[in-house]
């Protein structure tokens, strides 16, 4: 049983591979966060050590123990967590780590049939110690699976993708993450069609937001935020963007994600203005959204829509957030309402 | 694992089983043929272009007992098993990534002096040999240029750029090609007779191209197709795999785009997306049948290879739509990024709204940047810019930096600062002043716009786009820009950035000119100039 929702030619490959024996000692799953890659990463450590012959069977020792994380010949790396003393967390999966792999590679499995090493986001990886996989990758010793997870493919040496079986998990259709919200989570339709939408076609976020309520109230306030400042005039425009980045030095994901937020919610008002309400993401406001689509015209929203993204860009290009903030403040569609701060 | 996967258990083992490579096979044969064996080997390529495969070979070559090492390695003999089955203790194979420090290389320096214990040459394979720290390689250098007669090296590595000249100049040196599509198709085709599979000539061709000239590439997804579809693969099922979508929405989509028809194009591209589409793929066939487009609506519609109903379809659209258009959309959609880090449609849905703009529009509302001041009413008219920006690279290109670009003494300066606040006297100076009007007016495209090959000067460009940098006059070839300090203007006469600005306004007016650097006066020359005063001298403060 595998239980994976979607992916079905990753899961039938994989399939079909268990039942002919040819498993390959590499595999690179490359796809989205939260799309379901350590998920599928698990059952596979799971199917090359169960011990029923329906695999991977979640039902026997190995398995469960797999699922808990206690397997002794499962090994996940990822990012080191900061130690206490530390302020940053570390941005490079270092040599040591990789070390670590190289020599336990040799080793037999301890309790298990095969040892399987998931390496979780894999362009983290220094080049040195993405290198010192490049001979084990190719040519390890028997019993030994290699699973590579990673986010951003164009950041994994193209050495290394050459010497994997490279498997891609897109976003799941809409429709499936719905259906799978509504039957396995048991939301009620509205929410589930709306966090499908917003999901991206990445289930693990949806069943995150189902899971955990306050983020979806978190998207509602930060939309509002964002839409009671459309109207407004420059002062409280400039105040709002003075409290966007506040603490941006703390944490750059949260002025990031707002700015995603926005530009998703512009994408929807192009969307309505050009006719298609029904393939918008926001759809639980589609009245705010038709009453704006109809207040300002297809080039002021296309216009607005480069320039959220040109503000996100410079953000991420280390530009002072104030400045880009305010610029961005500045740039807002004008339908005539608003006088200009200058004459 | 149980069964090994196709890359390792079909790893060439003599140098006829080895997929292209031609000049490297044959140099090798020939040196072993007449005993001149080199002592160390450098072998650079692209991933899976055989380069381990070959030292491996080699070494095997040059230890068989059978041949006596005059030739192909016999994989019969003892020595030859033994080093296919990796157990040969004469054959040391390094991981310089994991192992790069100058320790092990002083430990491998140790060793070297013993002589092999059963085959006739020892030989060290060093692999991924760009990762050697630089200490290591150093500590290598002698070694490597005089080692005992026992001994040859074998270095691989992907990165040569990282070696380091002293180890290249040691070693021959091999340079491993990507491998051509016959190539791979050979090398495959031994593999599906070994694995007794049947495949498509169609598919088989697909799966190489998609390879980009690497065999193991090329191998691995031959193994997925394996896997996933059994032994009988057909065309479609590797599109599948490749994430193909075959072409009825691409013809959709380009016919929806030409007809402006905004809402249903939309449409069509989401419909794709949640169809779980790779949008890259989907891309690359829109544009290349964009393309084709373009190669009927230009009159060469025998440079593409479509059946005769397509080619009426590429007709009826082709007539429809103008060529400007084609070139916009072709553009919109080649730089829309899609990528595995960014699902989402929305720069596709942009480039199909932008290329139902009226011409200009959205570059206006794209671009709200402050216009240079000089907008005067002929100009605004006029089109924004006089030569297409297609133009320009070419333009670059025939210029030649034979000329010699134009050294400035200081002493020069009062000479060339001789202002001419006004154009008005000199019979050609209206001309010459509309000219700077229209640089001043495109200053900012002009710079947005230069030449690939020149921006990587990165200095020039900056310093033309800062503030108080303004075009002043342009006689006789000659280009004068006034700047406002005197930094700015030492930095912009120095013989490259001089060079670069050059190049850039020459490929903007199309021919060759000069450009010379001037300080801006002050206010109050320049309150005088207005007075009617001209300038006598100039001192340095």
């Amino acid at each position: 049983m595998w239980t994976i929702i979607g992916h079905k030619a990753a899961v039938s490959l994989l399939e079909r591979g268990l039942e002919k024996g040819t498993i390959s000692h590499a595999y690179l799953l490359v796809g989205p966060a939260h799309v379901g890659k350590m998920k599928l990463a698990v059952k596979l450590a799971q199917a090359v050590n169960c011990e029923s012959p329906e695999r991977p069977c979640g039902q026997c020792a190995a398995c469960l123990k797999i699922a808990e994380g206690k397997h002794a010949d499962i090994q996940v790396i990822e990012l080191e967590q900061p130690a206490e003393n530390e302020s940053a967390g570390k941005t490079k999966i270092s040599v040591e780590q990789i070390e670590q792999i190289l020599h336990s590679v040799n080793l037999p499995p301890f309790e298990g049939k095969h040892k399987v090493f998931i390496i979780d986001g894999f362009e983290n990886l220094s080049i040195a110690a993405a290198n010192r996989l490049l001979k084990t990758l190719e040519e390890p010793v028997s019993q030994v699976v290699f699973i590579l997870l990673t986010t951003r493919e164009n950041l994994v040496p193209q050495t290394i993708v050459s010497r994997c079986q490279r498997i891609e998990l897109a976003p799941l259709p809409y429709n499936e993450i719905e259906e799978a919200l509504l039957t396995r989570w048991h939301v009620e339709p509205l929410k589930a069609r709306l966090l499908a939408r917003l999901s991206a076609g990445c289930l693990g976020w949806a069943v995150n937001m189902v899971e955990d309520d306050s983020l979806l109230q978190q998207r509602n306030d930060w939309l509002d935020e964002w839409l009671e400042v459309l109207p407004s005039d420059y002062d409280k425009r400039f105040v709002f963007a003075a409290k966007l980045v506040e603490k941006f030095n703390q944490n750059r994901d949260v002025l990031q994600q707002k700015l995603d937020l926005w530009l998703n919610w512009w994408r929807d008002v192009l969307l309505v203005k050009t006719g298609n309400p029904e393939t918008i993401t926001n759809v639980d406001r589609e009245e705010t959204l038709t009453q704006i689509a109809g207040e300002y015209n297809l080039d002021e929203i296309r216009a607005f829509i480069t320039r959220i993204k040109t503000a996100s860009r410079q953000l991420r290009m280390n530009a002072n957030p104030q400045l880009v903030m305010e610029v961005l403040m500045l740039n807002f569609p004008e339908n005539g309402k608003v006088s200009s701060p200058v004459r | 694992m149980a069964s090994q996967v196709f890359y390792r258990k079909y790893r060439s083992q003599s140098f006829s089983d080895l997929a292209g490579q031609e000049s490297v096979k044959q140099t090798l044969l020939n040196a072993l043929k007449t005993g001149h064996i080199s002592h160390a080997y450098l072998f650079c390529g692209p991933r899976g272009t055989g380069k381990t495969s070959t030292a491996r070979i080699f070494a095997k070559a040059v230890n068989c007992l059978t041949t006596g090492g005059k030739g192909e390695p016999c994989n019969t003999c003892e020595m030859c098993l033994a080093i296919s089955e990796g157990r040969a203790m004469d054959i040391i194979e390094i991981d310089a990534a994991s192992n790069n420090s100058v320790d092990e290389i002083r430990t491998l320096r140790e060793r070297v002096n013993v002589s092999p214990a059963q085959a006739r040459y020892k030989i060290y394979i060093i692999d991924e040999f760009h990762m050697l720290s630089n200490a290591a390689s150093n500590a290598l250098l002698k070694t490597l240029e005089e080692p005992p007669p026992h001994v040859i090296f074998i270095l691989a590595t992907t990165e040569i750029h990282k070696i380091l000249p002293t180890i290249m100049s040691r070693c021959q040196r091999f340079d491993f090609h990507r491998l051509s599509q016959a190539d791979i198709t050979g090398r495959l085709d031994y593999i599906v007779n070994a694995e007794k599979l049947k495949i498509e000539p169609d598919a088989m061709k697909m799966v190489a191209k998609a390879a980009s000239g690497s065999l193991r590439d090329a191998e691995n997804l031959l193994e997925q197709l394996v896997t996933f579809y059994g032994s009988d693969i057909n065309f479609r099922q590797v599109q599948e795999l490749l994430g193909i979508t075959g072409d009825a929405r691409v013809k959709e989509l380009a016919k929806q785009i030409f007809h402006d028809d905004t809402r249903t194009a939309i449409k069509t591209i989401n419909s794709v997306n949640s169809d779980g589409l790779d949008l890259r793929n989907f891309k690359r066939e829109l544009v290349e049948y964009l393309r084709c487009l373009l190669l009927v609506k230009t009159g060469s519609p025998e440079a593409i290879d479509v059946t005769a109903e397509d080619m009426k379809e590429l007709k009826e659209l082709a007539e429809k739509a103008p060529l400007p258009k084609i070139l916009k959309v072709i553009k919109l959609f080649s730089q829309a990024e899609v990528g595995t880090e960014n699902h989402t449609v929305l720069p596709f849905e942009l480039a199909i709204i932008d290329s139902a703009q009226k011409e200009e529009a959205p570059h206006q509302a794209a671009q709200p940047a402050p216009r240079p001041m000089a907008e005067t009413t002929a100009h605004s008219a006029a089109p924004r810019t006089v030569h297409p920006v297609e133009n320009k690279p070419q333009m670059a290109r025939a210029y030649t930096p034979a000329n010699p670009a134009p050294v400035h003494e200081k002493k020069d300066m009062p000479a060339t600062a001789e202002h001419k606040p006004a154009p008005v006297a000199h019979f050609s100076a209206l001309d010459a002043g509309s000219v700077c009007e229209k640089l001043k007016h495109d200053w900012r495209s002009i710079l947005e716009h230069v030449p690939v090959d020149v921006k990587k000067n990165h200095t020039a460009v900056a310093i033309l786009r800062s503030s108080g940098v303004t075009p002043v006059t342009f006689e006789k070839d000659t280009l004068t820009i006034s700047l406002r300090y005197g930094y700015m203007k030492d930095k912009l006469e120095e013989m490259e950035n001089l060079r670069v600005t050059e190049k850039i306004f020459s490929s903007y007016m199309g021919h060759n000119c000069k450009v010379q650097c001037i300080l801006e006066n002050n206010h109050l020359v320049k309150a005088a100039l207005k007075l009617g005063a001209e300038i006598v001298d100039v001192e340095e403060t």
